[in-house]
């Protein structure tokens, strides 16, 4: 048996799983509201081979037994959620999250192939799934066509703050202010106002008064946002989405529905940035350095392996 | 009897386990905590060898002491400071430990030297160790055990898990639970629970505050190591405590210490291992000749 060789071995795979893991990493440098994912080593069962007492001798510093050891692996991967730049896209769909919290979206849930399931009734199944992407657009909804629905770039429903669909009537165009509140403007309100900017900038507040005549606008709805409470019980899905480590019953311990109308302790560092992006976290040079430590590390790995290698050649050649 | 084909046979033995060691070292270059591993040899005991006389029945002429192998006999991990590492998740913690003993002399209270790992050995000639400081956890088997990997985690109830799932102990051996969320809260170089704002302690139910329980383990050499960065103690409550005096330790949230191990040195002793495995076997080698020339040569009938 030799055990160099199984602990360089395992060790390897655990180096390689954290290398895929930067390589995902960098690949969604540029995916708007993507959170890297980090992970850490640790190593693995220690197995002890006994010793008689007649070894035990005078000087020995340890314990009796001879502890072996079988290498490193990965521990379970975390999403890290520290803020992202917010870059200024003046996209009125392009919404950021400042803060830790997230948006809600009702997900179809999906058959194995694809298709979306329903319940007994017909209704398509809508799982709760959380985003920071802001990058949205509006959708139609079959058997609805007065009204389009926010969504994100999949076609996914946002939900309010009361968990309705965000419903925009047509020709609409939308703004939002910091605490999450959706308005619609009727298109023909940006010709009228085209000459009143400044009146326009005034208006993310929800100053009605500032608007002239009966062009009023319509709220949409607030936002659903939640705060997180415990980032790490977060699960990413693929597609910028998490949902929580432990399912639905799980929820309401890590995160919190919070009402940014109300500024208190739990709201104050949250806002809501219409016309901005936040740009994923990835910072490349971190990523890269640590490439290279493992890269080096895999190396020593594969030289370790060789080695062990080269021991057992060795005694196999013993006579020749 | 060629009695040196089992001393460079169990020479081989002992490199190959010198080479294990220094393969996990290298395997645990990234792990949080770990403590480089040396593995020390040790000759088998003496015997002394006699010629049987000739001359005078019974007798015998002493012809001098032999040791007839080598073995492996302990891998030590001496608990040595590894470098912090910035990572600013909340859930992380180092442990920054220089406990310092203080030792009467001439009537003076002096700090014990200890040297790089971390013994001192005094006039008399005893050794004395220079006591760690540990984070405490509890396992599913209610095991109390130490850990240097700071790198926790929470549940939904709010516990502070290790990342295998063994809850981390506060001061009272009671398991840490986060009540307030974290982003209001902060834990401070002495390992206790402060509201970020007003900079106060946060207290539990009965008006303790809340802390980590850092325990001060004697002698570091006596831990036994379980996996998982997980060390255990044995007769724990003679031979730990929780920390009495906080000025040589420091908990630095957002840190992890990592792992101490040297690759350079690692790769210095694999490849020294290797060689030496060679020149073992090489040695069991010109004993095979011998024995080969004793049997096919020497012994030859016709």
């Amino acid at each position: 048996m030799n055990s160099s060789m199984i602990s360089a071995a395992t060790s390897m795979r655990g180096l390689q799983q954290k290398i895929d893991l930067i390589a995902h990493n960098v690949s969604n440098l540029q995916t708007v509201g993507y959170k890297r994912q980090d992970a850490s080593f640790f190593d693995l069962l220690t197995s002890v081979q006994e010793q008689q007492d007649n070894v035990i001798l005078e000087g020995r510093r340890t314990p009796p037994g001879l502890t072996l050891d079988w290498g490193s692996a990965l521990s379970r991967t975390e999403s890290d959620f520290t803020q992202g730049h917010l870059v200024q896209t003046d996209q009125p769909l392009d919404v950021a999250i400042e803060g830790q919290a997230l948006f809600e979206i009702a997900h179809v849930r999906l058959s194995a192939t694809g298709e979306p399931l329903s319940d007994a009734d017909g209704r398509p199944i809508l799982d709760r799934v959380w985003t920071r992407n802001g990058s949205w657009q509006l959708s139609e909804r079959p058997g609805d066509t007065e009204h389009l629905y926010l969504s994100t770039k999949e076609g996914q429903l946002l939900r309010g703050l009361n968990d309705e669909l965000l419903r925009v009537p047509r020709n609409h165009r939308i703004e939002l202010d910091t605490d999450g509140n959706v308005w619609a403007y009727p298109n023909d309100l940006r010709r009228s106002m085209a000459e009143e900017d400044e009146t326009e900038a005034a208006m993310p507040d929800g100053n009605e008064e500032a608007i002239e005549g009966n062009l009023q606008p319509v709220h949409v709805g607030q936002l659903k946002i939640v705060r997180m409470i415990q980032p790490q019980m977060l699960e990413s899905i693929g597609g910028d989405s998490y949902r929580v480590r432990g399912g639905e019953a799980a929820v309401d311990g890590v995160l919190q529905v919070v009402d940014l109308n109300v500024r208190n302790e739990q709201t104050e560092s949250i806002a809501i940035r219409q016309g901005f992006l936040e740009q994923s976290n990835v910072d490349i040079g971190q990523e890269m350095t640590e490439l290279i430590t493992l890269q080096r590390s895999l190396q020593f790995h594969s030289r370790a392996l060789a080695s062990a290698d080269e021991m057992m050649a060795m005694t196999n050649k013993l006579r020749g | 009897m060629l009695r040196g084909l089992y001393s460079a046979a169990s020479g081989m033995v002992t490199q190959q386990r010198k080479h294990d060691t220094a393969s996990v070292n290298m395997a645990n270059q990234h792990t949080p905590g770990f403590k480089e591993g040396v593995t020390v040899s040790r000759s088998f005991p003496e015997m002394m060898l006699a010629l049987a006389s000739a001359n005078e029945p019974g007798g015998s002429t002493q012809i001098g002491p032999l040791h007839t192998g080598v073995m492996a006999e302990e891998t030590m991990y001496p608990v040595l400071q590894g470098d912090l590492r910035e990572t600013g998740k909340w859930t992380d913690f180092a442990i920054t430990s220089h406990i310092q003993v203080l030792q009467n002399i001439g009537g003076e209270q002096v700090a014990v030297p200890f040297d790089a790992s971390g013994t001192y050995i005094d006039a008399d000639g005893e050794t004395m160790y220079q006591p760690q400081a540990f984070f405490t956890v509890l396992t599913d088997q209610d095991d109390l055990l130490f850990t240097r990997n700071g790198q926790f985690t929470v549940n939904e109830a709010g516990e502070l898990l290790t990342l295998n799932g063994h809850r981390v102990l506060g001061r009272g051996e009671e398991p840490i639970v986060l009540e307030i969320d974290e982003a209001h809260v902060r834990v401070n170089e002495r390992g206790e629970l402060v509201h970020l704002a007003t900079g106060q302690a946060v207290m539990d139910a009965s008006g303790e505050p809340i802390a980590l329980l850092i325990s001060e383990v004697d002698n570091p050499y006596d831990l036994i190591r379980e996996g998982n960065g997980l060390l255990r103690l044995e007769d724990r409550e003679l031979n730990s405590r929780p920390l009495s005096d906080p000025s040589g330790v420091r908990i630095s949230q957002g840190y992890v210490e990592q792992s101490n191990v040297d690759s350079i040195r690692t790769m210095t002793n694999m490849m020294t291992a290797l060689r030496a495995y060679e020149s073992n076997l090489k040695v069991v080698q010109f004993y095979d000749q011998t024995l080969d020339q004793a049997v096919n040569e020497v012994g030859r009938i016709n």
